[in-house]
């Protein structure tokens, strides 16, 4: 062995409580790095890993000539981590070409917020159904003006058959790893998942 | 300054004790809600972890020049260690990674003032290490020879 090496033992064999004490320190934050390095690969995986599955919806008339709109989509988590769910939303709308003023029909939206802490746990996929029951007339009656339009064009609709569009959104937390700095964005958006589904942008 | 081979093997050594807390603390200032355990962003603790880490060079080194060379051999190491560690997803698990560019440029912009401590902190250390060698030895030296002085 190499005379430096020889020397640094040797001092080290005559000293060894120091010695092993910054063998210890040294150990000590490899496999802090080791540890840090994986949770922060397993974070990466997760966020790529992480995604909506089979969005779908429907429209069905219900009691008193009611519509009730639903959309159900599966979050899939192959993560070990459990998902905290910060924002949920959910839109149903009928683009409207028959008027110039209101492009947009709204029909139906549903939101989750922090406070009803919804959990997705690890390694598991949730089946998320929304739903909304249209029941106010002045809705109603524009979607049947939309149906009365179309029909001039040649386009038969009935209330369960129109074109309405679906945005989904969601934001999760992964974990329980810190996510509210103020500086440091960065570090909120390594453990956030966000996805959006639009059935628009599906069709496209 | 002239290294010899032995020389090599000393920073070698110093460098195996001394980078990896190099390489945690710049990790964790990086990601310090991921890491564990965290130092939370704080610099003083930072640059008592430095002094510490930079304590070997001085204390198996006798030679004062070599030591602060090795202070900055083994901030490199540690350095380039936390790169490593900070492309571990896209290196050992093969994730795919979007503007490499600015993923490392991003890396180097917030670690790289860590630097100034460390080395300034490893310095430190190393005038430490060595004080306390010198304070060892004449401990030993009166233990070996002090009854013999007096008697």
């Amino acid at each position: 062995m190499d005379r430096g090496a020889m020397a640094i033992i040797e001092r080290a064999k005559k000293h060894w409580v120091t010695a092993t004490l910054y063998l210890v320190f040294s150990l000590f934050f490899v496999v802090a790095c080791l540890v840090s390095a994986n949770t922060y690969s397993a974070i990466a995986q997760a966020q790529r890993d992480i995604s909506l599955l089979n969005p779908g919806f429907d429209a069905e008339i219900v009691q008193k000539g009611h519509l009730n709109i639903s959309f159900d989509v599966q979050l899939y988590n192959p993560s070990r981590y459990t998902l905290h769910v910060y924002t949920l939303s959910w839109y149903a709308k009928l683009e409207n070409a028959s008027s110039p003023d209101e492009k947009v029909i709204p029909v139906g939206e549903d939101y989750v917020g922090p406070s009803q802490y919804l959990e997705v746990p690890a390694k598991t996929t949730l089946k998320y159904t929304l739903w909304f029951e249209v029941d106010d007339p002045a809705t109603l009656a524009k979607l049947f003006g939309f149906i009365n339009y179309s029909q001039g064009l040649g386009q038969s609709y009935t209330l369960e058959t129109l074109p309405y569009m679906h945005d989904f959104s969601i934001m999760l937390m992964i974990g329980e790893f810190e996510h509210e700095y103020l500086r440091e964005v960065y570090l909120n958006n390594l453990v956030t998942v966000n996805l959006t589904y639009s059935s628009e942008e599906a069709l496209a | 300054m002239k290294l010899t081979k032995d020389d090599v093997v000393k920073l070698a050594l110093v460098s195996a004790l001394s980078a990896p807390p190099i390489a945690f603390m710049t990790f964790d200032f990086m990601f310090p809600n991921i890491s564990t355990p965290s130092l939370g962003k704080n610099l003083m603790v930072v640059f008592l972890l430095s002094i510490l880490a930079g304590m070997p060079s001085g204390y198996f080194t006798r030679r004062t020049d070599l030591a602060m060379v090795s202070v900055f051999f083994y901030t490199a190491v540690g350095y380039a260690l936390a790169a490593l560690l900070y492309s571990a997803p896209y290196t050992l698990y093969n994730l795919d990674q979007v503007l490499s560019d600015f993923y490392y440029a991003m890396f180097f912009r917030f670690t790289i003032i860590l630097l100034f401590l460390f080395v300034l902190g490893g310095f430190m250390g190393a005038v430490f290490g060595q004080m306390v060698r010198d304070w060892v030895r004449s401990e030993e030296t009166k233990l070996t020879f002090g009854g013999r002085m007096r008697g």
